[in-house]
């Protein structure tokens, strides 16, 4: 009502100058913001619990599970960015490896609702509480954090390296390779050795030691099946193991797995048959 | 020269959760339920061998064969069913292990 007195009393006098009229309205903009109900009042959080593996080695407790609540409105969708702003405001002596965020490093692998995956790639599971463990059967440094050196060397004892016997066609250049063959190698050179595979094969948890696990079988595949590597023969001969092949019993938990969509046990399959009909 | 003196690790490392956290998947439950089947049908099958070509028909004399017989009656149908669920699942995903193992065979794919 005072508004509209306001807004009668200005028509009617033609005289203000527009300097003035602009003042006066500005001050009457101002007058009815004031009014105005600030939306923002009541804010809505959403929480959400996180259960994640704790352990120390320099204290003498056993490994835990531990509760955190997070505003799932101040952090970002992905595992990752919940497990940062933990270890940013609640609690900074959580410990996991993380490096690229974008899910091509392959450090941030590990074991989220019960199914392996990259921490920076998996979304936040909407609903109850949330249980964040390491990668499954591997020794524990500390919290989330694994061992990986039997992962490594592993992958080392297949000889991830081009081997030839006879020297390139053209020397110093490189050796070519038509585009059908570059074709086969699809579906293996993409692995970031995250070992979410391996640690989701129930084969692997029985065997670590003796049996090589889907990851480093698909890389032993990746130099098999390069057209340019000359030592075929030996790599199959060198696999041809009743544990270190024959212990995938095609449980396929590996591609399930896979955060990058590849599938270790069909590379599995193609070692195996070709063992079969080479030699 | 003075030699540092590796503190020892007294700590022992635990092992991460493995079967009581991972979830079970269909990728999973198939092979750990076709070898569970299997040894079930192994079993049954040891017994009846051990029960219809090796005992003969002198048992019967027993008073004690007679009395398990009747008493465990009940059971034999319900085992029956079982058997027979364990023997069909058995074979369907032994079938479908062996065609899905088998099925890249047709393409021209290996060097």
């Amino acid at each position: 009502m005072a508004t509209g007195l306001v807004r009668r009393a200005l028509s009617r006098v033609p005289s203000v100058s527009p300097a003035a009229r602009a003042i006066i309205y500005r001050s009457h903009a101002s007058e009815a913001e004031a009014q105005q109900v600030e939306p923002k009042a009541k804010t809505t959080s959403t929480p959400k619990t996180f259960q994640i593996y704790r352990w120390n080695p320099d204290s003498t407790q056993k490994p835990e599970l531990k509760d955190y609540d997070i505003d799932l409105k101040e952090c970002g969708p992905m595992v990752l960015d919940a497990l940062i702003k933990i270890k940013n405001e609640i609690d900074p002596s959580l410990t996991f490896r993380r490096s690229c965020r974008e899910g091509i490093c392959g450090s941030c692998a590990m074991n989220i609702d019960g199914r392996n995956g990259l921490a920076c790639l998996t979304k936040i599971p909407s609903g109850g509480p949330t249980m964040v463990t390491p990668l499954p059967h591997m020794f524990v440094i500390k919290d989330l954090v694994v061992d990986m050196t039997n992962f490594y060397n592993q992958y080392k004892s297949i000889e991830p390296w081009l081997k030839r016997k006879t020297p390139a066609e053209t020397p110093a250049k490189e050796i070519l390779q038509s585009k059908d063959d570059r074709k086969k190698l699809d579906g293996m050179y993409e692995c970031i050795l995250c070992a979410c595979c391996s640690t989701s094969c129930p084969s692997y948890w029985w065997n670590p030691e003796s049996y090589l696990g889907p990851a480093a079988l698909l890389h032993a595949n990746r130099w098999i099946m390069d057209s340019r590597d000359e030592y075929t023969k030996e790599r199959l001969d060198a696999v041809n193991d009743e544990f270190k092949l024959y212990r995938c019993h095609t449980i396929l938990n590996c591609a399930k797995a896979c955060p990058k969509g590849l599938n270790p046990g069909m590379q599995i399959q193609n070692i195996k048959k070709l063992e079969l009909t080479s030699s | 020269m003075k030699k540092k003196i590796q503190p020892k690790m007294n700590i022992l490392r635990p092992l991460s959760p493995h079967l009581p956290i991972y979830k079970p998947q269909l990728t999973s439950t198939f092979p750990i339920s076709h070898r569970i089947s299997g040894a079930f049908l192994a079993t049954i099958l040891f017994f009846f061998y051990l029960l219809c070509l090796k005992i003969g028909l002198i048992c019967f004399t027993y008073e004690n064969v007679c009395q398990l017989i009747f008493y465990s009656s009940k059971l034999i149908l319900i085992s029956v069913e079982i058997t027979a669920l364990a023997l069909s699942y058995h074979i369907y995903n032994g079938v479908r292990h062996l065609l899905t193992d088998f099925s890249g065979f047709g393409r021209k794919r290996w060097k």
